[in-house]
């Protein structure tokens, strides 16, 4: 049997080398020493109150340590309060964790609604946002109860292969500028991108995130797969708004062309099923054929989309559409006649 | 920007902890081990180190925990720890998208919980609730209603189904009878999982590709071998063989495109790829597209498969010069 109201056991720390799981006790004593109090506490305090700080051989050693681990604290979501010139003695910061800002407010949920909790937290199991899921779902699960693992028949997964992902989130909450290194398809090298990030999309199996553009001074849509590097921080927290409410989605989806011209193709009887379901108007043909009508934008990314069907597919009009099946036609036979 | 990691994500589990077993007095070790994924060993650190914290080392300022090795765990004093920690922005729009996706894949499940769930949620995270909206989930894959409502019947009656299906591979419309399994949705995208008595193996059908659905009069018979849904990107990708192709810069969209095994960078910004495939047909459409813009490496018959669907295509258009083609 272990209990915690024995003797404290104090170690050594000056001489002792640095063992695993040091600096968790001492973020955990920080954290103690600033919900402790109702005044602030003045760094001077909390220098002679841990041992770890007490032993710093300097005070910019300390100061160092300090900041760090006050970092540290915040980013965990730990809300630190600088109270400036405490005490009345002239412009000594001092520092607390107030309990009502500390603690998540009093909220419990039925045993079928930590089930739901549980399924959300799934869904981002094999994402960079599981460990946020996994945490939060812990916290909420404090009050008591326990999400159960039986199925509800809907299962539902967020992936993101992207390494950008977390980085582009983390600074579109923080209003954080960000630099990155972007190569379109259509370049060979990368170009370096600056953003005042608003957040992260997906669609389409996609990842995009969406911002101002400090060069192009427009709003702009960038895919993460394309993020080639780092996103580097490119200015302090907070210095840029962001729209009310925008509509993320829409402004992605505003890159997708619409529906202009109308084709006339026939189809194969049996075959592009995608195109049929697209289709304006199906009717039969000669044997063997349909006669399909279809809109689309842009002839050549409809082209794209028509070339692949191969002899199932024949474009009768407009002409410019049907020149450019043929051309890529021309192109594959030309390409695959090189490669055997 | 930095993940937690070491110190930051223990401390974290500590903070979680202490709240978690105030609310199970007498929970075991194994238990709190378990939920926590860590193991005992590691749990009885955690407690160790707890008992060693608190505002002050007198009797009465640390926090007090009983526990034994192979017993049950029980908080005596919590000192100021009692109360989780408040959500994180990162953490508050994790699960609230997650329940935003859950919500919006097709099918009958209860709703009306998603949404209590959701307003309990943004009430405790507070001023956190708004991190959220720096995270959009496009669901935009048509799904016919009839057939959403279709599949849901026959997982909640556990009854087999009658589908046609508009397959990606062959782009041709099959029948086929399946027995269901689960609904999915991945990346915005839904799918119904399910053992296809047709191909005899496990199947994932995209939910906007099933034209037409029938329940049948008979219960659903999965058979124990079926494998179990896979989910995520990987459990998607079609299983097939390898072909190997090099890509140009204008053809480098396929990578992110489709689930590739190996990218290598050749001369002159071209990469090789190698990518599973399960349909012949799916990847001559492929290169009928990409055109100049890709070289098959590997089959070499595969070009020549190429070459003969875009002779035959252009055989129904008039010609400029036959000496061209």
């Amino acid at each position: 049997m272990t209990t915690g109201s024995g003797e404290p056991d104090l170690p050594e720390r000056v001489a002792a080398p640095p063992r695993p799981g040091e600096r968790t006790e001492r973020l955990l004593g920080l954290l103690f020493l600033l919900m402790a109090s109702r005044h602030p506490v003045t760094k001077a305090t909390i220098r002679q109150a841990l041992p770890d700080y007490a032993a710093s051989p300097s005070e910019g050693a300390f100061e160092r340590m300090f900041e760090r681990d006050k970092e540290e604290l915040r980013s965990m979501g730990i809300p630190i309060q600088t109270v400036e010139g405490t005490q009345g003695a002239g412009g000594i910061d001092g520092y607390r964790v107030l309990d009502q800002e500390y603690a998540l407010p009093e909220v419990s949920f039925t045993s079928a609604e930590l089930t739901v909790l549980g399924l959300a937290a799934q869904v981002w199991e094999q994402a960079s946002l599981g460990p946020a899921a996994r945490n939060a779902l812990r916290k909420l699960e404090a009050a008591g109860g326990t999400a159960r693992e039986d199925s509800v028949g809907v299962i539902a997964r967020l992936t993101t292969p992207e390494p950008s992902f977390g980085a582009f989130l983390a600074a579109s909450q923080a209003r954080r500028p960000v630099r990155f290194d972007y190569r379109r398809p259509d370049e060979a090298v990368p170009t370096q991108r600056h953003l005042e990030p608003w957040g992260v999309v997906s669609r389409r199996r996609h990842w995009y995130v969406v911002g101002r553009d400090r060069d192009r001074q427009a709003v702009r849509v960038f895919r993460l797969s394309r993020v080639s590097g780092k996103v580097m921080p490119d200015g302090p927290e907070g210095s840029y708004q962001t729209p009310d409410a925008p509509d993320l989605g829409a402004l992605v989806a505003q890159a997708d062309s619409d529906s202009q011209h109308r084709a006339r193709i026939r189809v194969r009887s049996g075959e592009a099923a995608s195109l049929r379901r697209a289709a304006a108007a199906v009717r039969p043909d000669d044997p063997g054929w349909d006669l399909l009508e279809l809109d689309y934008g842009d002839d050549e990314s409809f082209a794209d989309r028509l070339v692949g069907h191969g002899p199932a597919v024949q474009v009768l009009a407009p002409q410019a559409l049907q020149a450019a099946v043929v051309r890529r036609l021309r192109a594959a036979l030309a390409a695959a006649r090189g490669a055997s | 920007m930095s993940s937690p990691a070491g110190a930051g994500a223990r401390l974290s589990r500590l903070l979680a902890l202490v709240p978690w077993l105030l609310s199970r007095p007498g929970i075991t070790l194994t238990e709190a081990a378990d939920h926590f994924g860590v193991t005992t060993d590691a749990l009885v650190a955690d407690l160790d180190l707890l008992i060693c914290s608190g505002p002050g080392q007198q009797h009465g300022e640390l926090v007090d925990i009983w526990y034994w090795d192979d017993g049950t765990v029980k908080v005596l004093d919590p000192q100021s720890l009692g109360r989780p920690l408040r959500l994180t922005a990162e953490e508050a729009a994790a699960l609230l998208v997650a329940l935003r996706v859950l919500a919006q894949v097709p099918g009958g499940h209860d709703r009306a919980l998603i949404d209590s769930v959701t307003a309990k949620l943004e009430d405790a995270a507070g001023a956190a609730a708004a991190g959220r909206a720096a995270v959009s989930v496009t669901v935009e894959e048509r799904v016919d209603p009839a057939v959403a409502e279709c599949v849901r019947r026959a997982l909640d009656e556990q009854r087999a189904l009658h589908i046609r299906y508009a397959g990606a591979a062959r782009d041709q419309v099959s029948e086929r009878v399946v027995d269901p399994v689960a609904l999915l949705s991945v990346d915005g995208r839904p799918y119904l999982s399910a053992w296809c008595r047709s191909a005899g193996a496990s199947r994932t059908f995209r939910l906007d590709r099933i034209l037409a659905c029938d329940l049948r009069d008979e219960p659903a018979a999965v058979p124990a071998e079926a494998a179990p849904p896979e989910l995520g990107r990987d459990g998607l990708r079609p299983a097939g063989a390898a072909v190997t192709l090099d890509l140009l810069a204008g053809a480098r969209w396929v990578a992110e495109e489709y689930p590739v095994d190996q990218v290598q960078p050749r001369a002159g910004g071209a990469v090789r790829v190698t990518l599973p495939v399960a349909d012949e047909r799916w990847i001559v459409r492929l290169l009928l597209r990409l055109g100049a813009d890709a070289r098959v490496v590997s089959p070499p018959q595969l070009a020549d498969r190429v070459a003969a669907a875009a002779r035959e295509a252009l055989a129904a258009y008039p010609t400029p010069s036959d000496s061209e083609v």
